[in-house]
């Protein structure tokens, strides 16, 4: 991932292993990913997101590219702005239609993805939105929320009005930037408008 | 499962039970035994709820064995809804129990000369029926408590809530699970109102002293069996989504997919989706904690379980986990996203004896007519209740989304063959959509849903590049379905089977180690066509005609957002469907 020329608030918190989960939903809703763009959506998905190859060919079987389902990762280019996300195989009839490749992606043809030719884009950093869905969410999201993950400020500043009168007591610690912060305060410290890179660390208690 | 069980609630001096042999029906369980039955011996042109209709209870092939997930069960009828053929169906401990009674099919004939209200015990020792007017208007619940006192907790019940005595176009039979619970149902087309006319509130199954079903080659069996759980259980959604989201996982997915049904069909993304996904469910579920909370089968020798149990804040048990469509129903398609409000309006269909499917679309259509504002979850829940308790409007709105889109003039009414459609609008997912159109069953999302390999070439190859292989992938589709429903296996063993050619096999050895005949895949194909062939025929004979295979226009002439598509598929291209 590049760096952001945007100014950033930093949150680093740490909860148990057990409340993790609570964070999942940012990553359903979406977080944002700067690199160099356009570039093929397989190499967003090994280079700048690390996934391992395997997992990308393996466990994450249904991929979508503003809304539309993805076939061929490696040809499907992904450019500023665009919308990506990562599921594992669903099930039911319209699920097995979604996935990737497959006998049955007939029945959803006008839901399919069609590769442009994006020859005459000029590479540039840009910013892209990936969500992670279901088991894929679940085995991923830990190391990407330990990693670090680029938030919407109004997104955080929504979780935490939702989340945070349960999980403040539960939390370990909080920082913000250098500072170590009590994690009551956390809500108002978050700007709507801002961009927050949001670093959750577990910890036993 | 060598007999069938006729009763005649019409004869003169009260119900008259008879057993008969198996005779034509030999070989048949499930939807094949449903569709038979009703092709051959009910006048299609008759009405629905009256003497002439039958209703049919039938455990598939295997149900009653120690084969995997053979726990499903078919009830069939010319239904009240779409004026077809139905065959809708359920889980819970009903097959089993059922299968192991000895019984291939309970079919209910005639119809009481007044509105006595009937309830029937079946035991190894044989069958009981007698009046009992206490029963009348008792939601399935407080009627399950009721049998649980008279007859223990060994039993199953298969039952009828206020909207089956009320013979409203939407309501349900219901089956009770493992833990004796009124939470499975056999939800589409009206069957319960067939069960009401009929007069029989419960029958209560008690299977003590019945032995397991024994395969007729019992190593062949258990060897497949074992291959077949295995196989089950490493695929990543028999063995691992399923389990761990239910069905609800598909919300996030669909909806991205913009293919997510939203305020009566009118966009395809729902805004609040996040709060009412498969992963909030299952979170939810789990941080609240209790017996079965994310994870749960629905019938004993269920190793898929993709249900749970919805426990309130209390910690109360409130209803099963809420399936994907009823989630999608009572929540995206009315603008709801309050999985609370959604479990709470899960337990009442499930009490009165409602489609969740039709309730949540019907809902919908009178939010857009002006009746509630979408997203009022107080409205939502007095609707239902006022379904429940039978007032003028919910006799309205329990007549289904079809009916009350006539009685408050309404055009945007998502119905095929008068059944409202599921959680997929059919503009974004036009494949789907021909099933939808073409079922004999009105639009059913699981007419077209049992996938393989093999059943694909069996029907002929699919061009994928060709406009037309969507409709030869729903023939096939539908062929396929149609084999499956009437094993008694639950459809979602489909993705192991697509995926895993030796699953695939090891589902075949099953069948054929459990009745000692070899089954092909040709076998298969040759059952579903049949099935289909009855049901067809059936239909074209109580009046419908190509016609009635289409969708409402509207979905040809209003764009889905966020991709702005029409259903695209032409009438010609539906016709040659059935043009096996």
């Amino acid at each position: 991932m590049v760096a952001s020329k945007q100014d950033t608030l930093t949150v680093e918190l740490v909860v148990t292993e057990a409340d993790l989960w609570r964070f999942f939903g940012l990553l359903r809703q979406g977080i944002l990913v700067t690199t160099h763009l356009p570039s093929s959506l397989q190499q967003l998905l090994l280079v700048a997101l690390e996934i391992p190859d395997a997992y990308v060919r393996e466990r994450i079987q249904t991929v979508f590219l503003n809304g539309k389902a993805v076939d061929d990762i490696q040809g499907a280019s992904v450019s500023d702005g665009d919308v990506v996300t990562l599921s594992a195989a669903m099930p039911g009839l319209v699920g097995a239609t979604l996935r990737k490749g497959g006998q049955l992606t007939n029945l959803r043809s006008s839901l399919s993805h069609r590769s442009l030719s994006t020859e005459t884009e000029a590479v540039a950093p840009g910013k892209v939105t990936v969500k992670l869905f279901n088991l894929v969410c679940a085995e991923l999201g830990p190391s990407f929320l330990g990693r670090g993950v680029l938030l919407p400020g109004g997104h955080f500043k929504a979780f935490l009005a939702d989340v945070w009168p349960e999980l403040a007591p539960a939390c370990i610690g909080a920082r913000i930037g250098e500072k170590p912060v009590e994690a009551a305060v956390l809500p108002e410290s978050v700007a709507p408008g801002a961009m927050v890179r949001l670093k959750v660390g577990t910890q036993t208690r | 499962m060598d007999k069938i069980l006729r009763i005649d609630m019409g004869a003169s001096g009260g119900p008259a039970i008879r057993t008969e042999a198996l005779g034509d029906y030999a070989g048949l369980g499930g939807r094949g035994m449903t569709s038979a039955i009703v092709a051959k011996e009910v006048p299609p042109t008759c009405h629905p709820l009256g003497t002439e209709n039958k209703l049919i209870i039938a455990p598939g092939l295997l149900s009653g064995s120690a084969a995997v997930q053979s726990g499903r069960i078919s009830v069939g009828c010319k239904s009240p809804l779409t004026g077809g053929i139905k065959e809708a169906n359920s889980g819970g401990q009903g097959a089993q129990v059922l299968a192991r009674l000895g019984y291939a099919a309970i079919v209910l004939e005639g119809k009481p000369a007044d509105d006595t209200l009937y309830k029937m015990h079946i035991t190894k020792d044989g069958v009981t029926i007698e009046a009992d007017n206490s029963l009348k208007m008792l939601g399935n619940y407080d009627l399950v408590d009721k049998m649980k006192a008279a007859y223990g907790d060994q039993i199953a019940c298969i039952s009828i809530g206020p909207a089956g005595e009320m013979k409203m176009a939407s309501a349900t039979v219901a089956f009770t699970d493992p833990e004796v619970r009124p939470t499975r149902h056999a939800g589409r087309g009206g069957v319960g109102a067939v069960m009401g006319a009929k007069g029989v509130k419960v029958i209560v199954l008690d299977d003590t002293g019945c032995k397991m079903r024994a395969p007729a080659d019992p190593e062949k069996f258990k060897a497949a069996n074992k291959e077949f759980t295995a196989g089950l259980k490493k695929h990543p959604v028999c063995g691992q989504g399923l389990p761990t989201y239910g069905t609800n996982v598909l919300t996030g997915v669909i909806n991205e997919a913009g293919a997510y049904p939203t305020l009566n069909f009118a966009t395809g993304r729902f805004e609040g989706f996040e709060k009412i996904s498969g992963e909030a469910l299952a979170e939810l579920e789990n941080s609240r904690g209790g017996e079965g909370a994310a994870t749960h089968g629905c019938h004993r020798g269920c190793v898929m379980k993709c249900s749970g149990t919805f426990y309130d804040k209390n910690g109360n048990f409130l209803t099963k986990q809420p399936e994907y469509e009823t989630v999608w129903a009572h929540g995206g398609n009315c603008g709801i996203s309050d999985l609370d409000a959604i479990a709470l309006l899960d337990r009442l269909d499930d009490d009165f004896g409602l489609d969740t499917i039709e309730m949540g679309a019907t809902i919908g259509v009178a939010m857009e007519a002006g009746i509630a504002k979408f997203g009022d979850v107080e409205a939502a829940i007095r609707l239902v209740k006022e379904v429940g308790q039978g007032t003028p409007l919910g006799r309205i709105l329990g007549a289904g989304a079809a009916v009350t889109g006539q009685a408050f003039g309404i055009e945007h009414v998502p119905v095929v063959k008068g059944q409202a459609m599921p959680a997929y609008d059919p503009r974004a997912v036009q494949g789907v959509a021909v099933t939808y159109a073409t079922s004999p069953m009105g639009a059913d999302h699981t007419a077209g849903y049992a996938v393989t390999a093999n059943i694909l070439g069996v029907g002929g190859t699919v061009d994928p590049l060709k406009p037309e292989g969507q409709v030869e992938l729903s023939r096939n589709l539908q062929i396929a379905t149609a084999a499956i429903d009437a094993t008694g296996m639950c459809v979602f063993i489909a993705f192991a089977i697509l995926d895993q050619p030796e699953t695939f096999q090891a589902l075949l050895d099953l069948i054929s180690g459990f009745t000692g005949k070899p089954m092909t895949g040709d076998d298969v194909t040759a059952l579903g066509k049949q099935i289909l062939t009855w049901e067809r025929d059936f239909n074209k004979a109580a009046g419908f005609n190509a016609a009635h295979d289409r969708l409402p226009g509207y979905f040809k002439r209003e764009a889905l957002a966020p991709h702005n598509v029409v259903f695209a598929v032409k009438d010609e291209e539906l016709d040659q469907v059935f043009n096996w």
